[in-house]
């Protein structure tokens, strides 16, 4: 990334770590014979013991156990495998119950499953994008295959009661997955006192690197494969392991345990000051509940400008944001984000939302120069808009 | 088709010219849809078929914004024929090239909305033609 972008898309992906890129040159480097972890040999046993090494690390990450962890090549495919694979371990069962703000990895397999005749409910959520507990507690029915929803909203921010939307389903005997690509590396996740069957965790979100992910599948817990072929992953998920991308997953995993209050504390400070000093200007309001939301999460809809102009003009003035969530600003059309719709938001306010992620890297001076521009480019880009601020 | 904008689009975007709206105009165009999406507004001032002064509005995406930045500096100080000939093709050349897929519709918004300005324009000056003329008649038979 160059130098001289102050980078404020933390949620879309992480810089990778100098540590973690350092634990990964080992295995990429033409130096190291490297194995598959599959081979018997020398090289291949070393290979396995990166890749174990890394499994504890991101079972301690969770207070899992090692052998509930499986190797991925993203968060979206530990997604899919969970979704999938929860629902095709019970074919009695034609049922499957979502939040409507989970993420395209989680409502696409959703619509996967529909699509062969599943019955798909699609819990709503409140103004503030928190779930509609008593919604989803009426949803689950006996013949309910799977319940999925997010730690963490990937757009907002929102954080959901996930202990709760756990003890219903573990009450009724329902697998349970949880996608927490955004909140791992965040907040503590604990599978032994949130009895989740599934969870998804992306490396690439906490300083790792790119192209992989891990799900925790609880012991006892029955999942069917996606990828079939060589058994890898006790099966559950084949192919060749990526070595160097699961050792650094591991480094990472061990940075954010280690740092987590720390990176918190620092993050939340940042957050609080873009939110206070961008909601100062008027028309700029702030979207997800204000208390219950990720440590690194700030988006807003901006009255009388739509979002890709502002994240352009501030991405000219040399700061990086996100609008909406990445995976949806680079589709084409005019599409606005089913969570904003979900929480209620118009479509104009949809299309003007933007969202600011800061890191552990992110500086006070940093976040006064990203004020400073956000208020340029809302300023500028209203004088150009047709639109008319209504007056508060 | 490209992907990303042509760094001239971002000029544009940063630095859009002939921003605003005109006092007491010849015309006034708009297109687009304000409930659903795009908008631009033209305000145009012209003086013996001269387009002495153009001012536009837009809400709507990067491609919008430029695409009116660029058609105002096209059509500014120029003939009113000539103004009302600056084409789709004429905006990609100053835009630096085609606009990524699916943000063509930007230079159509702003070619009607400044088209609709002209009509505007012609439709008051026929209405005070129409007048001038009955006036004249009027004279006659007195």
């Amino acid at each position: 990334m160059p130098n001289d972008i102050v980078y404020l898309d933390h949620a879309a992906t992480t810089p990778l770590d100098d540590r973690v890129l350092e634990a990964m040159l080992l295995h990429l480097s033409g130096a190291t014979l490297r194995g598959n972890p599959s081979s018997l040999h020398a090289p291949g046993a070393a290979a396995r013991e990166t890749v174990e090494e890394a499994r504890a690390a991101v079972a301690r990450l969770v207070n899992a156990e090692p052998g509930e962890v499986l190797f991925t090549a993203s968060g979206t495919e530990a997604d899919n495998l969970a979704v999938m694979g929860l629902a095709a371990a019970q074919p009695g069962k034609r049922h499957v119950v979502i939040s409507a703000v989970e993420h395209p990895a989680v409502t696409k397999a959703a619509e996967h499953l529909e699509a062969t005749g599943y019955e798909v409910t699609r819990v709503g959520v409140g103004s503030d994008g928190i779930i509609d507990l008593s919604g989803f507690a009426e949803a689950l029915r006996p013949d309910t295959a799977v319940a999925a929803v997010m730690w963490a909203n990937n757009e907002v921010g929102v954080v959901q009661p996930v202990e709760e939307l756990a003890g219903l389903c573990h009450e009724a005997g329902i697998p349970f997955h949880v996608d927490a690509v955004q909140a791992a590396g965040r907040l503590p996740i604990d599978v032994s006192r949130v009895p989740v069957s599934t969870l998804a965790l992306s490396a690439h979100k906490l300083y790792g690197p790119q192209g992989v992910g891990a799900l925790y599948v609880r012991e006892g817990a029955e999942l069917e494969p996606v990828i079939v072929g060589g058994g890898q992953e006790k099966g559950l998920r084949s192919g060749t392991e990526n070595v160097a991308g699961i050792a650094g997953f591991g480094a990472a995993v061990r940075l954010a345990h280690d740092d987590l209050e720390e990176r918190r504390r620092h993050e939340e400070a940042l957050r609080d000051a873009v939110i206070s000093g961008a909601t100062s200007l008027p028309g700029v309001r702030l979207n997800g509940h204000p208390q219950e939301r990720l440590s690194n999460n700030v988006h807003l809809s901006v009255e009388g400008i739509e979002a890709e102009s502002l994240v352009l003009y501030l991405d000219a003035l040399g700061y990086a944001v996100g609008s909406g969530s990445a995976c949806a600003s680079s589709t084409i059309g005019h599409k606005a984000s089913p969570v904003l719709l979900a929480m209620g938001r118009t479509e104009n306010e949809a299309f003007s939302a933007v969202r600011i992620s800061v890191g552990k890297d992110t500086s006070e001076e940093e976040v006064e120069g990203f004020l400073h521009a956000f208020t340029t480019a809302v300023t500028q880009l209203r004088e150009v808009s047709t639109f008319t601020l209504a007056e508060s | 088709m490209a992907e990303r904008y042509n760094p001239q689009v971002i000029e544009h975007l940063v630095r859009p010219r002939n921003v605003g709206e005109l006092e007491a105009p010849s015309g006034l165009g708009e297109s687009g849809d304000n409930a659903c999406g795009d908008v631009a507004r033209f305000a145009v001032a012209i003086e013996e078929n001269r387009l002495l002064e153009v001012r536009y509005k837009v809400y709507g995406c990067v491609a919008c914004i430029a695409a009116g930045s660029a058609l105002s500096e096209l059509a500014r100080d120029r003939h009113l024929l000539e103004a009302a000939r600056v084409s789709r093709d004429d905006l990609v050349d100053a835009l630096g090239g085609p606009l990524p897929e699916g943000k063509e519709h930007a230079l159509t918004l702003v070619l009607d909305a400044l088209h609709k300005a002209f009509e505007d324009h012609w439709n008051k000056k026929a209405g005070t033609m129409l007048v001038d003329d009955y006036a004249r008649g009027a004279d006659n038979d007195g």
